[in-house]
């Protein structure tokens, strides 16, 4: 795939900004914008263009969300084109060209051939930080190549990290030796749990046993229980016979007695008491009796003498209601005057009235002026409606005028008032005015910060060394980049450090040489050390001395006395030959000798002697190593002197221009503000005047000439809003008038029709009337309140008339009581009493009373002694019948006894008592004895107990309460047992306390488990990520650590030939470069940082390249790694991309111009295309 | 404690033309502990305590509320290894409850329950009759007879019982309600062992008006002709035995007719959360997905404890990422579980399944780098059984401590095993993937 154009429609600082990258093969695409140009922007653009934009972008600083665009054209291998637009969103963001057509995010993704994001960012892109963090975890990684190769591979520096995370992570988990990991602590917590089970489980067994030792415990205890049974049985059965023992002997005796009083009659228990209580009972009856019959003699007499008038009584209840109705009589006489004196004055009223109303009709034909019910209420009703139609007339005709009224007022008001007037047009002018702010305000700061920037400026240029031209000449300066002058104070330092190295070298030979011939000089003035050559000479002049004596000895010839002359003279000048001779022996000897015995000098000298030589040479290379570095450094100055000379400035050093480059810079980014802030003011002033313009174009040609000419915009619009404002609240205040007249006039209108209506009503009030007041002979002019008047004097004349009626009724009923009464009480008289006729009704009804009242007492009196007579009669009867009871009752207590008389009871009674104690002792024996012969007959006991005998009874009962005791013993003690069983088995409750500890073991294995295939997970990917490296490193190792080694190679400048990897004593793979200079192994600890950043781009590459074999190519994209590469490895890596950029496209971003010119000159322009992102205002 | 089943004791007042009602229930297996919950930081430990004992609890509340004519237990009461003799005592317990409230109980023993020891040492209350395990018989409480009810069974003599049992069933008694009592696998159910196999067939000839089953864990209406009805067991113990899990209350009216109504018993219940998460593309939106699927699930089992396994249906971002740190993602979703359900849900395990076999654009896209040969290489492995032991070699040393409950059985962690190694390695390959290709940010 190949990217031909990337749209930047709207997108961080870009609007409509295009990048044709569709020239070359591929092509070396370089992207270059200085800093703020918005590189980083592009370049997250095209990410974000092929992967969607991420939700929270902050590159919307221009453009918001919903507008950012980014578009382009992209082909595949094949040849296939697509060309889309990526919007902002969360789905359906890819879109046709014309930004409406939804398209196909697999159509991209088949271009990209299914890469995604982090894929793309790993494998096709690379950045500075990146080949940083490459570089050194090479080092890091000791070199090992697998490491490295998938690292490189990955895009991903430290895989030595995510190796060790994973082994800690596993650790903690479980370590074979370990005693804290999780897991092994689980195991021994698990272990622990199921201690706790094993203890709380019941076993079936146990719990069988315990039930089978309480089964059989409760048995034993029923057996004795048992036992215990019988001789408790047998023992209270001899306790019960040696109890009755002494009974049975008591019982014989009480028989004896009993027999002497056979023949006795047996006498109740209680016949004494019954006898005597008899006879006193007889003794009180019989002067009871005595006493009744005295108190009815008494009584028979006071009735006989009392006289009572029977006659008087017979008319009690007549004499009774006569005096009772005497009180009313006399009272209705007493009211009768007064009853008939308002009768009479009720009649004389109502004929006053009848005389004032002007009738002068007889009371019996009043009947005529009654009045029925409803011509009253008639009548009544109309007076009633009189008034508020009255009313309701007289308020329409205020109404009226009232209206009237206010109309010309407000009709007066409205003619005053001027005529609407529309400001729509200079509102909508005023709001687009305003809308564009503070235009003169902001025009004044800029003033002034221009102001303020140029003057800082000035004194800044002022001060600024070597220059002295002006601000837009030094800003148009084409400096120097940092970066060529880092590089020359690189170089200038490396080659001062080399100056330093090489004169110190020099120093330290020419010390060497010096310390060197001290030695010697020490030496020889020690003693000259004889030498080789010395011995040779010596052994020499002996040869020469040996054959002249030889000569002379042999041939017998003279030798040659020249020669023996000058031997003579070089040895003995003052001796003869042989005496030479023998002086040349000795010498010879002696040298070889000394030499011999100061060999060790010997040598020093020798050796010291070569060293000088060294020395010497090596002084002699230094010091050309010294010049050659002088002339490097001169021409490094020179260089940089001649960077500077173009531009009229005589640099300082490469350190000291860096300030001024700063400052310089800070001095171009001002001159550049003060064009942007200029350029600003215009653009104000511009509009300013032109809204001054529009302004007041659109007030109305009268206001205008009340506006001076040249008035500032602010007070232009402060003008037009009053002006606003007091148009809009005159029109206003007219629209309200206008509508308060118009509500006005309706309410006249409707006044009017109510006038009307009031006074039809009124008329025809005045026709009902004339008819209703016509039948009390009123006319038709008599006022609703007349008319009142005489309906109230009718209503008083009827009332006055029932009042007389009734009167005159009640004085007939009092006279007719009076008569009858007289008449009843003379009936009465005649039959009762005649001698009170004489006296008036009243006195003898009140005297008869009187008598009645004294008859009545003494007939009370009587009968109350008759009734006492006949009580006392009963009285009397009732003794006489109990002393005949009493008296036959004694005698038959007599025939009871046996006896004739009363007076013989009381001996018979003492001896049947005698006789009577003696039974119940023996009853009691007896009871005593049957209680101890229990459910066994009496006699049957008695006879079974009087087979035993005392004395022995009492022996056998011990032995048996002991046997007793015995048993008891041993039957608390079994019942304990039983307790103590039961309540161990009730221990045994159905707890669940195993089968909670069991829960808590499988909580236990359920977190081993998922602890176990945690760990297990963790191991497998160590060993799996291992295993995988070193797969990848033999996969890989030969095809592309051969390309490797070449780019190495050509990166860094044929300073390595190659790279290959050693083994270690391990047998790992240990990756090496290879010096050129000297071909020795240079392990990447021993590599500079640069060199190690660029071994790991070699890998890169190489690594990129053999994955492009045979498959669709993917852009690579390089983001500025160019960085910290001196311009020679820079322009190499340039060459490398280039290479690249045959196999696929590169597309590299840099802040650098200096990149750009290094890329045009080391690669063909054919391959090498340079897109520029234009400086943004 | 409320009553739990206070709704159905109205409800029972109104049905006038029930002649009788029992309760037929089945694999108590009384103190067997719930499988495969770890124990974390605000799990609701206490809420599912003892938790089949409180089933049985609840099942005789039920029977006393609705006053039932008796109770039918169709086998395994106990686990056939459990030892603890207070099982059986808690188990009398219970059936003397039944007994004061004058409720029979009929029961046979289970497979389980012949293999324990304990089932022939209790003394049960007079009440409940455990049918013979040498014949088949018909139960003689008199109660049972009065009622005009026959209840035919045989209980286990051994724990493996292989012969068809039911064909020596006594014939029907005709004029009376005849039930068959069986403890058995019909013709076999997956997990259950293929004891006292016989064919739905079989059990119609015998014409009983009702066949109580026991044996199979899923409660199931076999029959609807004549009833036969496996009530499933009482409680839920592990994530294979999900959903509600209690008895059958059976209503008989004055026809003869029988009609089944499922009454839930248990304390808690097992549920698998499916969280269909293929559409996001970030773990971080997971929490929300999985507090609204629980909420779901919540609602299905008003007041009651859950345990959880959460089974997330991931994209492969979401995979690798959870593959990468599993741990953490578990804690974070049961913290989740515990936040949305006020500390009543157990997330048992959570896992992580990729989406299914999609057209691997990125695999076509991930050219010849490490991350192919990773790929590579475990697809390779996958393949290769003896690579797949060598590997197992790996974890060898930490299989030699492991505790033996977890190598053994059903559920064991079978390390050696080619299928769960393969498993593994796709866990393996997620997490490598994320943690290789989420190195240090660029």
């Amino acid at each position: 795939m190949k990217i031909l154009r990337l749209d930047l429609l709207a997108f961080g600082p870009f609007s409509n900004k295009s990048l044709q990258t569709s020239d070359g093969a591929h092509g070396l695409h370089l992207v270059y914008g200085p800093n703020e140009a918005g590189k980083s922007s592009s370049l997250r653009a095209l990410r974000n263009w092929l992967f969607g934009i991420p939700m929270n972008s902050s590159d919307n600083f221009v453009h918001a969300y919903s507008t950012m665009r980014i578009g382009g054209l992209i082909e595949s291998a094949a040849g296939d084109r697509l060309e889309f637009i990526r919007r902002k969103g969360q789905k359906n963001t890819l879109r046709e060209a014309d930004d409406i057509t939804i398209l196909d995010e697999t159509r991209l993704t088949h271009m990209l051939a299914g890469i995604d994001a982090s894929t793309f960012d790993r494998q096709y892109g690379i950045t500075y930080e990146e080949l940083r963090q490459g570089g050194q975890a090479v080092v890091r990684g000791g070199g090992d190549l697998g490491q490295i190769l998938f690292a490189a591979g990955t895009g991903m520096a430290d895989l030595g990290q995510v190796q060790k995370e994973l082994i800690t992570e596993a650790e903690r988990y479980f370590k074979k030796s370990g005693r804290n990991q999780q897991i092994t602590q689980a195991i021994s917590q698990l272990a622990d749990a199921k201690r706790t089970l094993k203890d709380a489980t019941l076993p079936t067994a146990e719990w069988v046993k315990r039930d089978a030792d309480l089964q059989a415990a409760i048995s034993q205890q029923r057996m004795l229980e048992e036992q215990l049974k019988e001789k408790r049985i047998q023992s209270s059965r001899w306790d019960r016979i040696l109890t009755a023992l002494p009974l049975i002997g008591q019982r014989r005796s009480l028989f004896e007695q009993l027999a002497s009083f056979v023949d006795l009659p047996r006498l109740t228990a209680d016949f004494t008491r019954i006898r005597s209580e008899t006879a006193r009972e007889l003794d009180n009856q019989l002067q009871l009796e005595q006493a009744t019959i005295q108190t009815i003699a008494q009584l028979q007499q006071k009735i006989t003498e009392a006289n009572v008038p029977e006659e008087l009584l017979r008319f009690r209840t007549l004499i009774t209601e006569l005096h009772a109705e005497l009180g009313s009589i006399q009272k209705a006489a007493q009211d009768r005057p007064q009853l008939v004196n308002q009768q009479t004055g009720a009649e004389r009223e109502l004929l006053k009235i009848l005389q004032e109303l002007g009738h002068d009709q007889k009371l019996d034909q009043l009947e005529k002026l009654r009045l029925t019910k409803l011509q009253r209420q008639r009548i009544q009703s109309l007076a009633g409606d009189y008034r508020s139609l009255l009313d309701a007339q007289t308020a329409a005709q205020n109404r009226d005028q009232k209206l009237r009224k206010a109309i010309s007022k407000a009709e007066h008001k409205l003619a005053e008032l001027p005529e609407k007037r529309d400001v729509a047009e200079i509102r909508k002018i005023l709001r687009k005015i305003q809308k564009s702010g503070e235009l003169e305000q902001q025009r004044d700061t800029a003033s002034h910060r221009l102001a303020v920037l140029t003057a800082h400026t000035d004194v800044d240029l002022q001060k600024l060394p070597l220059w002295g031209g002006s601000l837009e000449e030094l800003e148009a300066l084409s400096i120097p980049a940092i970066e060529t002058m880092d590089r020359f104070q690189h170089q200038l330092d490396d080659c001062q450090a080399d100056l330093k190295r090489i004169f110190g070298r020099v120093e330290e030979t020419v010390d060497q040489l010096k310390q060197i011939d001290q030695k010697l000089e020490q030496l020889r003035l020690e003693q000259d050390v004889p030498s080789e050559t010395d011995l040779l000479n010596a052994r020499e002049q002996r040869n020469v001395g040996w054959q002249l004596i030889r000569q002379a000895l042999t041939e017998k010839r003279e030798p040659d006395l020249e020669l023996a002359a000058e031997f003579i003279s070089k040895i003995a000048p003052d001796d003869d030959l042989p005496q030479a001779f023998q002086a040349s022996l000795e010498q010879a000897d002696l040298l070889a000798d000394r030499l011999r015995r100061e060999a060790d000098r010997v040598a020093e000298k020798s050796s010291l002697t070569a060293d000088r030589q060294a020395a010497e040479d090596q002084k002699q290379k230094w010091t050309l190593a010294l010049s050659a570095a002088q002339a490097t450094w001169q021409q490094k100055e020179n260089e940089w002197q001649q960077l500077w000379n173009a531009l009229r400035i005589t640099p300082l050093s490469p350190r000291e221009m860096r300030p001024w480059f700063i400052q310089q810079q800070k001095l171009a980014e001002a001159a550049a503000e003060i064009r942007t802030e200029t350029i600003a003011i215009t653009q104000l002033t511009t509009r300013i005047q032109f809204f001054c313009k529009e302004i007041l174009e659109s007030f109305p040609i009268s206001e205008r000439d009340r506006i001076a000419p040249q008035t500032p915009l602010s007070e232009l619009l402060q003008l037009a809003e009053d002006f606003i404002e007091e148009v809009t609240t005159s029109n206003l205040k007219r629209e309200k008038v206008e509508s308060q007249l118009q509500d006005l006039q309706n309410d006249f209108a409707q006044a009017a029709e109510d006038f009307q209506a009031a006074q039809e009503a009124l008329q025809k009030w005045s026709n009902d009337w004339a008819k209703a007041v016509s039948v009390m002979q009123l006319n038709k002019e008599a006022s609703p309140g007349e008319a009142t008047v005489v309906i109230e004097a009718i209503d008083q004349i009827f009332n006055l008339q029932k009042e007389a009626v009734s009167l005159k009724e009640r004085v007939a009923g009092i006279d007719r009581d009076a008569q009858s009464f007289q008449q009843r009480v003379t009936t009465l008289l005649e039959q009762v009493e005649p001698k009170l006729l004489k006296q008036p009704a009243h006195q003898a009804i009140a005297e008869l009373s009187a008598k009645l009242a004294e008859a009545t007492a003494i007939k009370a009196k009587q009968d109350e002694w008759l009734a006492l007579l006949a009580k006392e009669k009963e009285k009397q009867q009732e003794c006489g019948n109990a002393v005949a009871c009493l008296q036959a009752k004694l005698k038959s207590l007599c025939e009871e006894a046996d006896c004739q008389s009363v007076e013989e009871l009381p001996e018979l009674e003492r001896l049947s008592a005698q006789s009577l104690q003696l039974q119940q002792e023996l009853e009691s024996v007896n009871h005593q004895l049957t209680l101890q012969a229990g459910n066994v007959l009496l006699e049957e006991f008695i006879s079974e107990a009087e087979n035993f005998d005392q004395d022995e009874l009492h022996a056998q009962v011990q032995q048996l309460h002991d046997e007793i005791t015995e048993l008891e013993v041993t039957k608390t003690r079994i019942v304990q047992s039983v307790g103590e069983h039961s309540a161990l088995l009730q221990q045994m409750d159905g707890g669940q306390l195993a089968a909670l500890a069991q829960e808590q073991t499988e909580q236990l294995l359920a977190q081993i488990r998922n602890d176990a295939e945690q760990f297990i997970r963790l191991r497998l990917a160590s060993v799996l990520l291992q295993h995988t490296v070193d797969r990848f490193r033999e996969s890989s190792q030969g095809p592309v650590l051969k390309r490797a080694c070449e780019l190495f190679s050509e990166l860094t400048l044929g300073a390595f030939s190659g790279l290959r990897p050693e083994y270690d004593e391990k047998g790992n793979a240990v990756l090496v470069g290879i010096r050129t200079a000297d071909s020795r192994e240079v392990h990447v600890e021993g590599m500079s940082e640069g060199t190690c950043d660029q071994l790991y781009l070699a890998l890169r590459i190489a690594l990129l390249e053999q994955s492009l074999l045979g498959r669709e190519p993917i852009p690579f994209i390089v983001d500025d790694i160019l960085v910290m590469f001196d311009d020679e490895r820079a322009s190499a890596a340039l060459r490398v991309l280039a290479q690249l950029s045959q196999k696929t496209q590169v597309i590299m971003f840099t802040h650098h111009d200096h990149v750009v010119r290094l890329a045009q000159n080391a690669c063909h322009k054919e391959t090498v295309f340079v897109h520029s992102l234009a400086p943004l205002l | 404690m409320t009553f739990p089943f206070e709704g159905l004791r109205d409800e029972s007042t109104n049905i006038r033309c029930d002649v009788f009602q029992f309760l037929h229930a089945a694999d108590l297996h009384l103190d067997s502990p719930l499988k495969g919950l770890q124990r974390y930081e605000g799990a609701p430990v206490d809420e599912i305590r003892g938790a089949t004992r409180r089933a049985l609890v609840n099942l005789v509340d039920l029977a006393i509320a609705q006053a039932v004519n008796f109770v039918l237990i169709a086998g395994d009461v106990y686990d056939g290894d459990w030892k603890d003799h207070n099982t059986g005592l808690f188990f009398i317990a219970q059936m003397v409850r039944l007994r004061e409230a004058g409720i029979p109980v009929v029961m046979i023993s289970g497979n389980h329950d012949a293999a324990n020891r304990m089932t022939r040492s209790l003394r049960l209350p007079d009440n409940v009759e455990v049918l013979s395990h040498t014949k088949a018989c018909t139960a003689q409480t008199k109660s049972l007879l009065d009622l005009g009810v026959a209840i035919h069974g045989r209980s286990f003599a051994h724990q493996a019982e292989y012969e068809n049992l039911a064909v020596a069933y006594p014939d029907r008694i005709p004029g009376l309600f005849n039930i068959g009592l069986l403890h058995t696998s019909l013709t076999g159910s997956d997990g259950h062992e293929p004891y006292a196999p016989c064919t739905l067939d079989e059990l119609s000839q015998k014409q009983y008006d009702y066949w109580a089953l026991g044996h199979v864990h899923n409660r199931n209406v076999v029959s609807q002709d004549s009833l036969v009805v496996f009530p499933g067991n009482l409680q839920g113990r592990h994530i294979r035995e999900t959903d509600a899990k209690g008895c059958y209350l059976v209503r008989v009216d004055d026809h003869g007719t029988a009609a089944a109504e499922f009454q839930p018993v248990d304390v808690m219940r097992w549920e698998i959360c499916e969280v269909a998460a293929g559409h996001i593309s970030q773990l971080d939106d997971l929490p929300d997905l999985v507090s609204q699927q629980l909420l779901k699930i919540g609602e299905k089992h008003p007041g009651l404890p859950l345990a959880v396994r959460l089974q997330v249906n991931g994209s492969q971002p979401v995979y690798q990422e959870f593959c990468a740190h599993a741990v953490n993602w578990t804690n974070q979703l049961r913290a989740t579980a515990l936040e949305s359900s006020s500390g009543s849900v157990w997330i048992e395990k959570v896992k992580c399944s990729p989406p299914a076999a999609e057209i691997d654009l990125e695999r076509a896209g991930q050219l010849e780098g490490p991350v192919e040969e990773l790929r590579q290489h475990l697809a390779e492995l996958k393949q290769d059984e003896s690579g797949l032991l060598l590997l197992a070699e790996e974890i060898s040393d930490l299989a030699a401590k492991l505790p033996g409950e977890l190598l053994r059985g059903e559920d064991a962690l079978a390390w050696k095993d080619p299928q769960q190694l393969r498993q593994w390695l796709g866990e393996v390959e997620g997490l490598l993937l994320n943690r290789l290709t989420q190195g240090p940010a660029k």
